[in-house]
Formats: structure tokens, C-alpha cells, sequence
């Protein structure tokens, strides 16, 4: 974890707000991704934000090692997307609204098709598999971290992002062979 | 493609989208820094007081009326039922519409004899014990209906629960609601799965079989009507205490077209402090109120509140509040505040704001102070007072409507 970062999980625990503000602020982007991968819909994933936000305000200045500060903060939000999940599995089946369409920038949708093959294949992933995969490649959490996030050995979180490169790999090969042979 | 590829590409991948976030969870998460800085951060030595702090911002953010619904939910309990009135009904055998129970609540008190209840009669029997829902009524600020319940050995009241302390959930006796979930044409009202911004609030009436549930808004912005729609299927799902299985019921409802809005904008200014009324909104059976209160001292913002006085020197009763600091607002609490129906049509209306005194003067939350008549002691702030005239002849036709002349029935 960056030093800055360190310094103001420190701040943060000794009551200064803003450093809290601010440490979340900056992760948003990252939690909201994983969020996403989890429970998909924008608006579950924005009640598992608010939810971690006040988890962790909550229990900052409990936490004993600062450089955990991240894990410990994906480590809430992946129970509050949990508890997302299994809220939703308790209702009755209902006309899912569809999300707005992010309009981007030409550059924006100008993006490698490689790179999108790739990310559908991630999202494709059985949930066990993506949630390293996310884990290890864009929160840029070590293996032992997330295998403290997710209760895990880290053998086993080897594993998993063992396997999940393989079916990755497979899958990938097989859209970049398909596409060429229709066009 | 080989491993180191596919590595590469994942972290490119990862890279790549890594500073967007969608407008809704900026939204929501300034929403959620803005209320954290109403309330004190407590440093590592004073951990186990933080913790209380917090899971007050959380219960208030999160669950019901955002920021102030300590001070709201306190003013209204105070005033849920009058001992007059509670003698007077439980004097006089109640016929008709249960609605009459709602105290402090002239809308709906008198809504049978406008015609203006909507009549469900939905029922569910487990267990010996029946729970109705015998009438409703949506007016586009709020949905309320009647709750009720009858069986043997059943004591205390609908809503009765016993606290245990320290945070943990409270106990229930039996027959007492536990569980009170709503669903809209489907689509669940709860935290986890909504895309509402309202919730439900029970309110007790004076007899003890009988609750008032009301659905608002919990926007400071978004009517109701701009999420609802017009007709739609309500059901409900309530656990009493005791009762395994959860009793449901499929409830009609459509909204009852008339109101009267007066978009206003005025504001009045007392030592640094900007008190703005935006908007109000007349219902047969509602008055709306939009508020808006600048201050750079949050403690003194947050004990700040409200009454709203008819022509003719009468106090509205308060149904329900939500208070929200808003993203990029800084200083600014902003309120949508409902209040009774007035008994007649006014020519103007005036909001007054006023301190009430706190039994610790230093706290700006906790118990109200009360006088030996057991009111809450208010310290009215004259400076902030504002008048306004409104269209007395339009409120005149819409408090007449009844169930022949109201819009929604006609073709």
C-alpha cells in the first residue's frame, strides 16, 4: 500500500474525517467494480458501497495493521455484496429495468476487440474464479491478501487463478478463432 | 495466446476503466460523506463511542428519514396520539372507517366522509389471527392504509416492542408485527433491492389492534408521484410474533389525481443562517412542504424545526419528514416535510422555525425537554418566520372533492 495511503488510514483513525473521505473517494472506481462483478446491477452495487462506507467508518479505528487497510475494506464489501445476493434471492422474481447506456467518448468506443473479448470472458467466469481473477489483476492484491480476503489458503487461491487463466485463455482463443472464420 | 499475454492483458484490463464510476454511485456515496460529517468522528481511545455514533448515522441513513428522524420521529411520537383524542374514540364505539383513528391527521380522519377512502378489504388468517387491510388511500404524497389485527389471547399492541439494549434487535410480544416487507408490481421496497427512494412508517392509533402504515418519499428532490405509478399492485408481507408463516396480502391502488402546488422560493435570514421554503403542495388530504435550511453551524441545523400555521392561528399536525444534505451542497439541509390537511381552504400560510429545548442543552439529539403539560419546549426564532399568500379558491375546490367529483374517476 502506498505511503500516502498509510498515512492517511492513520489520520483517519485518529478522527480526522476528511483523510477518511478522501481514502474512499480514491478507491471508489475499484469498489465499484468489484461490486459490480458481483452483483451487477448499478444500484445494488451503489447499497453495498454505502454500506462498506459505514462499515468501515464504523470500525476504522479498530483496525489494528494500517497496510491491511484495503483488504480489509474490499474483505467488507465483498459481505455486503453477499448480503446483496442473498436479499435478492428472497424476493419474487421481478422485471429487471435496463441500466442506462453509457455513452463514451469516441476513443472510448474505439476499444481493442481483444480486449473486450477478454473482458466478457472474466465476467463469464464462475463467481469463485472471477473473484480472484478481479482480485489479483485489477485490485492488485497480493496472494496472500486475497487469500485473507476470501478465507482461503493461498495454494488454493493459486489454483483458482490457475484455472481461471486456463479457462480464460481457452475461451479467448475460441472468440478470436470464430470471429475470423465468419468474417 | 500465451500466459504472459493473457497476464498482460488482464492488468491493461484492469487499468483501463479503473477511475469510472456511474453517476448513481457517486451520487449515493456523497450522500453518504455528507451525513458523515454531520456527526463527530471519534478517535481510537474513544472507539466503543464511535461505534454508537456510527450505527446512529447508519440506522439514520440508511433505514428511514435521513439526518434529522430523531428529532422528527420525537416530535411525532410526542404528538402520535392526544390523550383527548384517544379518550374521545375509546368513549365512542368506532363505525366506519378505521382511518378516523389517525391522530393529529385531519386528512385522514376525514376521509369516509369526503368518500375518498379506497376500500381493499384484504385479509389473511394464520394461527387463529387475522390481519386486514380494510382501506387505503394514495394522494401522490403518501400512501396509507390501516393495518389491523384480531384473534384471542393476544395483549398488547400491534406494535409493541421491547428494546433489549446495546443495538441488538429488539423483542416482540406475541402478536406484534415483526416484519412489515412491500412490494410494488413486483419490485421489492426494501434497502437491498430497491431503486425507491421511500419508505414505510408505522404509526400507532388508540387502539392497540390498529396501526397506520404510511409509505413517503425519501427524496428531498423526487415526488412520490415520479416513481409510483398511477394504478399498481401493492403487496405485502407481515411476520407477527408467534405466527410462522408470513401473512400476505395483494393490495389495489391507484392515485387520487387533484392537488394544488404553489411553487414559492422564499427565504429569510437570521445571523448567518438562511431558512428557504421552496414549494408547497395542497392534497385533500396533504399538505407538502419543500424546506431548505444554510448554516454553517450543522448542531444548531440539525435541531432546527418547523410548524406550519393556517390563517386563522391553527397548527398542522406533522405526518412525516425526510431531511437530506445534498451532493455538492454543502451547509444545506434540505427537507421534505408532510403535515396534516388544513380544516379550511387558507388565504395564506405561514411556516415558523423554532429550537426545541433539549434536556441536555448541550446535545443536539435525545429527549426533548418538556413543560408541565408535558409539551416540548420551543424557542420560536421570529426573524425566520415566512408568510405566503396562497390560491385560497383553488385549495377551496380540491378540499371539496369528494368520490363524484374526483379527477381519477372520471374517463
Amino acid at each position: 500500500m502506498q505511503q500516502t495511503m498509510v498515512q492517511e488510514v492513520k489520520r483517519a483513525q485518529q478522527g480526522d474525517r476528511e483523510a477518511f473521505i478522501q481514502l474512499l473517494r480514491r478507491l471508489e472506481p475499484e469498489l465499484y467494480r468489484l461490486a459490480k462483478s458481483i452483483v451487477g446491477r448499478d444500484e445494488d452495487c451503489a447499497d453495498a458501497l454505502q454500506e462498506t462506507t459505514l462499515k468501515a467508518y464504523k470500525g476504522i479505528a479498530g483496525l489494528r495493521k494500517t497496510a491491511y487497510f484495503k483488504t480489509w475494506l474490499i474483505r467488507i464489501l465483498i459481505n455486503e455484496c453477499n448480503q446483496v445476493l442473498r436479499m435478492r434471492k428472497r424476493t419474487v422474481a421481478m422485471a429487471e429495468l435496463p441500466e442506462q447506456i453509457r455513452t463514451g467518448s469516441k476513443e472510448e468506443d474505439v476499444v481493442n476487440s481483444r480486449q473486450l473479448d477478454l473482458r466478457e470472458a472474466v465476467e463469464n467466469l464462475d463467481e469463485s474464479l472471477r473473484l480472484v481473477v478481479h482480485l489479483f489483476y485489477y485490485q492488485d492484491l497480493s496472494i496472500k491478501h486475497i487469500a485473507s480476503v476470501l478465507d482461503l489458503s493461498e495454494g488454493a487461491v493459486r489454483a483458482r487463478l490457475h484455472r481461471a487463466r486456463g479457462v480464460l485463455a481457452k475461451q479467448v482463443n475460441e472468440i478470436g478463432k470464430g470471429r475470423v472464420a465468419y468474417e | 495466446m500465451n500466459k504472459r499475454d493473457l497476464e498482460q492483458q488482464l492488468r491493461e484490463l484492469g487499468s483501463k476503466d479503473a477511475g469510472k464510476v456511474p453517476d448513481i454511485i457517486r451520487r449515493r456515496q456523497e450522500e453518504v460523506y455528507a451525513a458523515l460529517e454531520t456527526f463527530p468522528m471519534q478517535e481510537r481511545s474513544h472507539r466503543k463511542k464511535a461505534a454508537c455514533v456510527v450505527s446512529r448515522v447508519r440506522r439514520i441513513l440508511l433505514t428511514a428519514a435521513a439526518v434529522l428522524i430523531v428529532t422528527i420521529g420525537g416530535l411525532l411520537g410526542g404528538a402520535a396520539v392526544s390523550p383527548t383524542i384517544a379518550a374521545a374514540l375509546q368513549s365512542v364505539p368506532l363505525i366506519g372507517s378505521l382511518f378516523k383513528l389517525a391522530a393529529d391527521d385531519l386528512g385522514l380522519q376525514t376521509l369516509e366522509e369526503r368518500g375518498l377512502v379506497d376500500v381493499v378489504e384484504a385479509s389473511a388468517t394464520h394461527d387463529g389471527i387475522t390481519l386486514r387491510i380494510p382501506e387505503l388511500v394514495y394522494d401522490g404524497t403518501r400512501l396509507s392504509m390501516v393495518v389491523t389485527r384480531d384473534g384471542e389471547k393476544l395483549s398488547g399492541s400491534i406494535l409493541d416492542q421491547i428494546s433489549t439494549g446495546n443495538g441488538t434487535k429488539p423483542k416482540y410480544p406475541k402478536g406484534a408485527i415483526h416484519s412489515f416487507e412491500a412490494q410494488i408490481d413486483g419490485r421489492p421496497i426494501s434497502r437491498q433491492n430497491n431503486g425507491w427512494n421511500m419508505g414505510f412508517k408505522a404509526k400507532p392509533t388508540s387502539d392497540p389492534n390498529t396501526a397506520i402504515y404510511e409509505l413517503t418519499s425519501h427524496s428531498v428532490t423526487k415526488q412520490l408521484t415520479s416513481e409510483l405509478p398511477d394504478a399498481f399492485t401493492l403487496t405485502i408481507q407481515v411476520g407477527l410474533e408467534g405466527v410462522e408463516e408470513q401473512f400476505m396480502l395483494e393490495l389495489p391502488v391507484r392515485k387520487h389525481q387533484a392537488k394544488v402546488m404553489s411553487t414559492i422560493q422564499k427565504s429569510r435570514e437570521w445571523r448567518g443562517h438562511k431558512l428557504t421554503l421552496s414549494e408547497i403542495q395542497f392534497t385533500p388530504i396533504t399538505t407538502q412542504v419543500l424546506l431548505s435550511v444554510v448554516s454553517d453551524d450543522q448542531e444548531w441545523q440539525r435541531r432546527l424545526w418547523f410548524e406550519l400555521w393556517d390563517d386563522s392561528g391553527n397548527v398542522l399536525g406533522v405526518i412525516g419528514g425526510y431531511g437530506a444534505h445534498e451532493t455538492g451542497r454543502a451547509g444545506e439541509l434540505r427537507y421534505n416535510v408532510l403535515f396534516e390537511r388544513m380544516a379550511k381552504a387558507p388565504s395564506s400560510i405561514k411556516l415558523k422555525a423554532f429550537l426545541p429545548e433539549m434536556e441536555h442543552s448541550s446535545s443536539s439529539s435525545g429527549s426533548f425537554k418538556l413543560n408541565e403539560r408535558g409539551e416540548v419546549i420551543k424557542n420560536y426564532i421570529n426573524e425566520l418566520e415566512i408568510t405566503v399568500p396562497v390560491d385560497q379558491a383553488e385549495i377551496q375546490k380540491l378540499y371539496e372533492i369528494s368520490s363524484e367529483t374526483r379527477g381519477d374517476d372520471k374517463p
